[in-house]
């Protein structure tokens, strides 16, 4: 995937990063290395990388927390750096899923706070401000110290009040670190929500996968500062689907030691794990007849095989591929 | 009007940490009170008796005027730090406003807010001491400009506190150093190179001239146009353009270095 034309850049560009590059002053190697990409308006875009990949910097360089050593960022065509609050106007933000509210004041108040220091007029402050709270279903909370609140109930706040100013872009960085499964559910739902219904221009940076699967439309992975891949989420799936299809092969108790040490002789790729609680043994290959011989060789082995199911590779499994692939 | 909006916006915040930090801020009053009594006895054994009560009062409005600017200070720069740590202060530098806009709004709040517990801690102590002080609008006029250089200081402090964090207990020591150095709460005159040094220090100038108000009241007039009165101008403008400079050069150090929102 390359950089929209600059006739499309005018119509449907949201941002626009280009060449963008951060050395820090003591580190041996750049944060951020020659990366550009663009999101376009209404998409959701998941930046992915592993830990120290660089993508909190790149977060906070398009939100003008971080100056770069060289590159731009264009916001709905202005530029972070030199029309910062122009720029900036357009951008809601909920960093490094940390606490980004005062935990002493009240939801409302922290609302109130937040949209004044955005230049929301106050009677248009005040509507929405009371919306977002309907829209979170945090109205009942409205007046209890953000202390009190559970993690999830937080960052539903926390993204209220990157709204306030109803931004056409919102960058979040980590939005459901810390989460319990309910209400990373609940996040991701509101993810997909304002990017469908409220056409909001997301840059989501996560490393739960299955979350970047469900609301991603673009995936660009980073590793160690540099771009690895980046294209569209569909495109990418049915690339590595071509690849390669996965076979998972469901037991019905797990193999021995020294069964699973002799089927990994033969076939060193399987995976063995848990899938919700059913024994599952995992195989890869672009080939039809290597994986029946490996089905075969499980059965030899006195595997007891309870179900075999083909399916393409998740999100998780091709960034694992992507990564380890950068790193070797 | 968008700095009305913030101040506005800065004042709920402000009220509403003071109501979540009840004790902290009744504590403070008391310990201030508690400490000027202390001090005042203290003085007047050591002098044999000899502390009079002019010398009391012009104490007391050293002690005063010194403890607004200890509150502007000291708030103004850990407020950075309660910010970095509470995961809120990248949120200020989101906004579509010059930060430093925000931190002009809040230090006028702090201001605001440390002037009246001001007029509480002095209203206690005179009742205590007995004492009466005849106040001008002159004296206030000095004061206000001597508390704008203050505002200036802080904002140098601030612009530290962004590059290097962890300035709260440098701040401290600063500002309870400039009880003792300007003269706020005892006459400096017996150390020659201290007078002079005083008149650079931040809150010097308007502490001196305010104790000059008790000792002979002047007319606006006579003030504005005396040496003490236009070298107290000048210095708060310098203290003032000096800290937009700092201010400046620590939020650009901090978002180069990127750690703005680290602690």
């Amino acid at each position: 995937m390359t950089l929209a034309s600059p006739a499309q850049a005018a119509t449907s560009l949201a941002v626009t990063i280009r060449n963008l590059n951060k050395q820090y002053r003591a580190a041996p190697h750049p944060a951020v290395n020659n990366i550009s990409f663009a999101i376009l308006e209404g998409s959701v875009l998941a930046l992915l990388g592993p830990n120290g990949a660089g993508k909190t910097t790149t977060v906070k360089m398009i939100a003008g927390l971080v100056l770069p050593t060289s590159g731009d960022v264009d916001i709905l065509g202005c530029n972070v750096f030199s029309q910062r609050a122009q720029a900036i106007a357009h951008v809601g933000a909920v960093l490094e899923g940390a606490r980004n509210l005062y935990w002493r004041l009240s939801a409302w108040e922290n609302l109130l706070y937040f949209g004044s220091i955005r230049l929301v007029p106050r009677r248009q402050l005040i509507q929405r401000a009371d919306e977002l709270l309907a829209l979170f279903e945090l109205t009942a909370h409205k007046h209890q110290p953000v202390r009190e609140f559970s993690r999830g109930m937080q960052q539903k706040l926390a993204i209220a009040c990157s709204l306030l100013h109803d931004p056409a872009i919102l960058l979040l960085d980590e939005p459901t670190l810390g989460l319990d499964v309910k209400a990373a559910k609940t996040i991701e739902e509101i993810i997909g929500y304002l990017a469908s219904e409220r056409r909001k221009s997301i840059l989501l940076t996560t490393h739960q996968m299955h979350l970047a699967e469900e609301v991603a439309h673009d995936i660009f992975v980073m590793n160690e500062g540099v771009q690895v891949v980046y294209e569209s989420k569909e495109s990418l799936l049915k690339r590595f689907d071509m690849q390669g299809k996965i076979v998972d092969v469901e037991l019905s108790s797990s193999p021995a030691e020294e069964t699973l040490a002799q089927l990994r002789s033969a076939f060193p790729s399987v995976d063995q794990q848990m899938n919700g609680g059913i024994e599952t043994l995992s195989y890869s290959s672009h080939n039809q007849q290597e994986m029946l011989t490996f089905i075969n060789t499980v059965d030899t082995l006195g595997c007891r095989i309870d179900n075999i199911r083909y399916r393409r590779p998740t999100l998780e499994e091709v960034f694992l591929t992507l990564t380890e692939k950068k790193t070797t | 009007m968008k700095w009305v909006q913030i101040l506005v916006a800065e004042a709920r915040r402000e009220l509403h940490r003071s109501v979540a930090y009840r004790l902290e801020f009744v504590a403070d009053q008391v310990l201030f009170i508690l400490g000027f009594l202390l001090l005042s006895g203290l003085f007047y054994i050591l002098s044999d008796g000899g502390y009079t009560e002019k010398q009391q009062l012009m104490s007391l409005v050293g002690f005063i005027t010194w403890r607004v600017a200890d509150g502007v200070i000291l708030r103004s720069v850990s407020t950075i730090d309660e910010e970095t740590q509470w995961g809120t202060l990248e949120q200020i530098w989101l906004a579509p406003i010059p930060p430093r806009l925000v931190f002009f709004c809040r230090s006028t709040i702090i201001l605001v807010s440390y002037m009246l517990r001001a007029i509480f801690i002095a209203a206690i102590l005179l009742l205590s001491l007995r004492l009466t002080i005849h106040f001008s609008i002159s004296m206030f006029a000095v004061f206000l400009l001597a508390q704008f250089g203050v505002i200036g200081t802080a904002y140098i402090l601030m612009g530290l506190q962004l590059a290097f964090k962890r300035t709260v207990s440098l701040t401290l020591a600063f500002t309870t150093s400039l009880l003792f150095v300007t003269g706020a709460l005892a006459p400096i005159e017996h150390v020659y190179w201290l007078t002079i040094a005083v008149r650079f220090l931040p809150l010097g100038p308007g502490i001196h001239l305010l104790q000059a108000e008790i000792e002979q009241p002047l007319s606006m007039i006579h003030l504005w146009l005396s040496n003490e009165g236009i070298w107290l101008v000048c210095h708060s403008i310098v203290y003032l353009v000096l800290g937009q400079i700092v201010f400046a050069w620590g939020e650009r150090y901090a978002l180069n270095s990127g750690h703005l929102g680290q602690y």
